[in-house]
């Protein structure tokens, strides 16, 4: 199993140079990101908008945080899309080498899953890198928040490569890329289904200060409650992975049984 | 109670009444075993079912019905470990274009629990294969020799080779049959050959499994079958004389026919007056082949 991992992540190669890439410049981009907002034209902004009443220094707080987030999903996503290993093996007529390999299917589809934990790994790696340095030159988020924010997206990205190979295995060769949106679109969906009651009181929320109204404005604050979970609570996206990931693992093996040639 | 041949025989591989419905193309109630120690030669044009039977064997596709065994035991389910001792060859390469030889190295030996890094090397440099270069760039013939190296360098028992030689120049084919050979020399090494080229079969084969149109149709040991059909010059005035139940198949020509006989000393002390020629396996093939179209056709 251990040599069809080393294989897709081979497949994987020119992604992972990318990855290399990206991890280099995202660290530029964060440190100066994260110098402005201490110590410069962004630490001014900030100052400017508190001053003139336009927000409180706890929504500046918040508006900061937003771009590290982005920097730190960065190399997770460059370093995380499963489909192109599909694409590969499609193009290499792989699938029935594979077959004959003494690894059964069910095995050979582990050994895929375990590939995006092993991806998911260096990106969260190259992620504690990017948020030491964040951390050790400014104050914006603590290094805990941060840590925070990478299992968090780490987690979704697990999830968006869980649903992926389901798909590619669903839907078979040369349609990685519908499989690509399918992924993106469940993953929505699923978040908005199980945020539902929560994303209606926003939008409440959002007419009701639209009208004036003083008590929308309380619940507008609430959308910054993701900020909350994804740095004190990512044992919840973390939770969600590996059920997303069994559960897709379990399904994968059913259509399994049935199609084959897949992987 | 005297023992039967398959007490006597043990069989690596045996299918018994083994169907596959693709709708348009069906496999049907396919069943031949190939005993231990022998090179069954799998034979039949393109099309005829040969890639499928060898998928069924090695699992890659589920069956219908039937029964498919490897090793004594049956395929299928968590039987996985049954390919451990088996190497396989496919017409086409199926590693990845940018793979080097190392790199299927690096995945095989976390694959095969038997797997061989010395001896999978020495291949690499007998078939003067580059261990560094990316296979995508390697020729047909290099592209099956690595194939070849693969499947022989984790002990398997048992090749399993789909159309390996095709494609590729004599010299190379040849060095190929060399090489199956070499391997067979184990007695308990086995090879099922499958190839629409008669001629590669008739330098290695001890065995034939002749399929057509998803149904086997002929089987057996090669020498038996070479030795049994025959093919008799007449008369096309004479036809009528032939029995029925010697005749595989029929060719008129201009001046006469050719009948091709399946049991060559039946013919030989009936038509005395006949000339009977022996048979290579491509023209019992070919007749075999017409037959069935021209009962297709009624």
């Amino acid at each position: 199993m251990k040599g069809l991992i080393l294989k897709d992540i081979m497949c994987l190669k020119k992604q992972l140079m990318v990855f290399g890439y990206c991890i280099v410049g995202v660290m530029a981009v964060a440190a100066m990101y994260v110098l402005s907002c201490r110590f410069g034209n962004l630490a001014a902004v900030g100052g400017k908008i508190i001053e003139g009443a336009q927000a409180s220094p706890l929504e500046v707080d918040y508006m900061a945080t937003i771009p590290p987030i982005f920097f730190l999903l960065i190399p997770l996503v460059a370093v995380g899309d499963m489909t192109n290993v599909f694409a590969a093996d499609g193009k290499a007529s792989f699938a029935r080498v594979a077959g004959s390999l003494p690894l059964s299917a069910p095995k050979r589809l582990l050994a895929r899953y375990l590939t995006i934990f092993a991806l998911a790994g260096i990106g969260i790696l190259a992620d504690i890198l990017v948020a030491g340095v964040m951390s050790a030159l400014a104050d914006i988020l603590t290094f805990g928040a941060l840590l925070g924010i990478i299992f968090s997206g780490a987690s979704v990205v697990a999830m968006y490569s869980a649903f992926a190979i389901l798909y590619c295995i669903l839907l078979g060769h040369g349609k990685e890329s519908v499989a690509q949106v399918l992924s993106l679109l469940t993953l929505v969906a699923l978040y908005l289904l199980l945020r539902w009651e929560k994303w209606k009181e926003i939008a409440l929320s959002i007419a009701a200060s639209d009208r004036g109204e003083t008590e929308g404005e309380m619940s507008i604050e609430r959308l910054w409650d993701f900020l909350e979970t994804l740095e004190h609570r990512a044992y919840i996206p973390v939770l969600c992975a590996l059920f997303v990931t069994c559960a897709s693992y379990g399904l994968a093996v059913l259509i399994l049984r049935r199609k084959r040639g897949v992987i | 109670m005297g023992k039967t041949e398959s007490d006597e025989t043990k069989n690596v591989i045996e299918l018994q009444d083994v169907v596959k419905d693709y709708g348009d193309f069906k496999l049907d109630r396919v069943s031949f075993s190939v005993p231990e120690g022998s090179v069954c030669g799998f034979i039949g044009q393109n099309g005829a079912g040969k890639t499928t039977t060898i998928n069924l064997i090695l699992d890659i596709i589920a069956r219908d019905s039937g029964e498919v065994r490897l090793f004594g035991e049956n395929v299928g389910g968590d039987k996985a470990y049954l390919r451990e001792d088996v190497g396989v060859v496919f017409d086409e390469m199926g590693f990845h274009d940018f793979m080097t030889g190392k790199d299927i190295n690096l995945m095989m030996k976390n694959i095969y629990k038997n797997w061989d890094e010395a001896a999978y090397f020495d291949y690499l440099k007998r078939f003067s294969l580059p261990s560094r270069k990316a296979c995508g760039n390697f020729s047909r013939g290099m592209r099956m020799k690595l194939q070849i190296a693969v499947a022989l360098s984790h002990h398997a028992k048992l090749l399993v080779m789909d159309e390996p030689t095709s494609g590729l120049d004599p010299i190379v084919r040849n060095e190929m049959i060399e090489i199956f050979r070499d391997f067979v020399v184990e007695e308990d090494h086995t090879i099922l050959l499958s190839s629409h080229i008669t001629s590669d079969l008739e330098k290695i084969a001890d065995e034939v499994v002749f399929i057509d149109g998803g149904r086997i149709v002929l089987k057996g040991n090669k020498d038996e079958i070479l030795e049994k059909h025959g093919l008799l010059k007449c008369k096309k005035a004479d036809l009528s004389k032939v029995s029925t139940s010697l005749i595989v198949g029929v060719e008129e020509e201009t001046y006469g026919a050719t009948v091709c006989v399946n049991d060559r000393k039946a013919a030989e002390k009936l038509y005395p007056d006949m000339v009977l020629e022996p048979a290579a396996l491509e023209e019992i093939m070919i007749y075999y082949v017409n037959a069935g179209r021209r009962d297709k056709g009624h």
